[in-house]
């Protein structure tokens, strides 16, 4: 069957809807945390993607910050992308306050078979803050590039400690720690940032994402997350955006007001 | 971008070159439904010649890993470039395939 133009149109136009779906699932508003400078961004490659990114927050609990980055892009991503953001959602708001390490092992459980029929797998960061702290927690499956600026050191990529997300049908990521001084910048990001290419395909890279962050450290979470951006759209020019880019920037205040 | 396969006695070996993205995945899915239709599958893919792999071309790899094994045989990776090695390291994928670095390393493993 031939499409037709009405098709298309339809097409498109269920496409839009689809893409404001997926695009009002994301936090509208960044929760307000003491001690923390908070900042977010996601731009789909086509109408709807594989990226997400999530808060979750209730009065005297810890804060909850989850990326993920479901593999390829555009609608069969983006499917995949709601299932696994709703099942994250559920089980990190369970009753006993699963760890960052237990919302991932339980996650995988729920999502192994899903992501195994579909032939996909999903790459997903937990990090775990308790306002007024001086702690974070995490448990990263697969995900990158997390990007640690601890106050008076050059930004480290963060090496993920499990695999990702469909890959076995039991799996764990270890739990790690940051402990906090003030001044800190933990950047979360999916790789189509890192891998952004331009028009004479050379990559945009992890090396030039930590030079940035050396650089930009000492502003507010905002300014680094939008200048992160521009740099690389700068650098890709008129190429056309291969794979959705999201960015969560987190900026932990001066260790006085920690305490 | 360009698919060579050939076969080393019973291991299947399938080089990539160029990019590793939908595209190639696309293409080289067909081969592997191809190659997994003869269990067990000893399946050796050659990423020499590959500059550059995103998540469509991990996921093609991570597929055909699972359907392999469960087969009672294997898929397994060698010659990784630099980058591609370090996307592997970082997701954590280079603890779940059997890396070698050379071609033939790789298909001694299985005929062995």
């Amino acid at each position: 069957m031939i499409p037709t133009s009405y098709d298309w149109n339809k097409l498109q136009a269920e496409l839009e809807l689809a893409r404001q779906i997926q695009f009002s699932l994301l936090p509208k508003v960044l929760p307000n945390v003491q001690g923390l400078d908070l900042w977010a961004s996601s731009q789909a490659a086509t109408a709807v993607g594989g990226d997400y990114y999530d808060f979750i927050s209730k009065p005297d609990t810890p804060l909850t910050v989850v990326i993920g980055d479901i593999s390829g892009k555009g609608v069969p991503a983006a499917l995949l992308m709601n299932i696994t953001r709703s099942i994250i959602r559920s089980v990190a708001n369970e009753q006993h306050r699963p760890t960052p390490g237990e919302i991932i092992s339980r996650a995988n459980a729920l999502l192994y078979d899903d992501f195994t029929r579909a032939n996909m797998f999903a790459t997903v960061f937990i990090g775990r803050y308790q306002p007024g702290s001086r702690l974070v927690s995490y448990a990263n499956a697969g995900h990158s590039p997390i990007i640690y600026r601890a106050a008076h050191r050059k930004a480290v990529l963060l090496k993920a400690d499990g695999p990702p997300l469909g890959i076995y049908n039991n799996s764990f990521s270890k739990e790690r720690r940051l402990n906090l001084h003030g001044g800190e910048v933990l950047v979360a990001g999916t790789d189509g940032l890192s891998e952004a290419r331009n028009t004479e395909d050379q990559q945009f890279g992890h090396w030039r994402l930590l030079e940035l962050i050396d650089s930009l450290y000492e502003q507010p979470a905002r300014i680094i997350g939008e200048s992160l951006q521009a740099s690389v759209w700068e650098f890709t020019g008129n190429r056309k955006q291969d794979d959705d880019q999201t960015l969560i920037v987190m900026k932990w205040a001066d260790i006085r007001t920690l305490d | 971008m360009e698919i060579r396969l050939r076969s080393v006695d019973t291991v299947k070996v399938l080089a990539i070159s160029g990019s590793f993205d939908s595209d190639t995945a696309r293409v080289a899915r067909l081969w592997l439904d191809d190659a997994l239709g003869s269990p067990p599958a000893y399946v050796v893919v050659n990423l020499k010649e590959v500059p550059f792999i995103d998540s469509t071309g991990l996921s093609f790899l991570v597929q055909g890993m699972k359907r392999s094994r469960e087969q009672q045989g294997d898929l397994r990776l060698c010659s990784l470039q630099p980058a591609v090695r370090m996307v592997f390291e970082l997701t954590r994928l280079d603890r779940v395939f059997e890396i070698f670095i050379e071609e033939e390393d790789a298909v001694q493993t299985f005929l062995n």
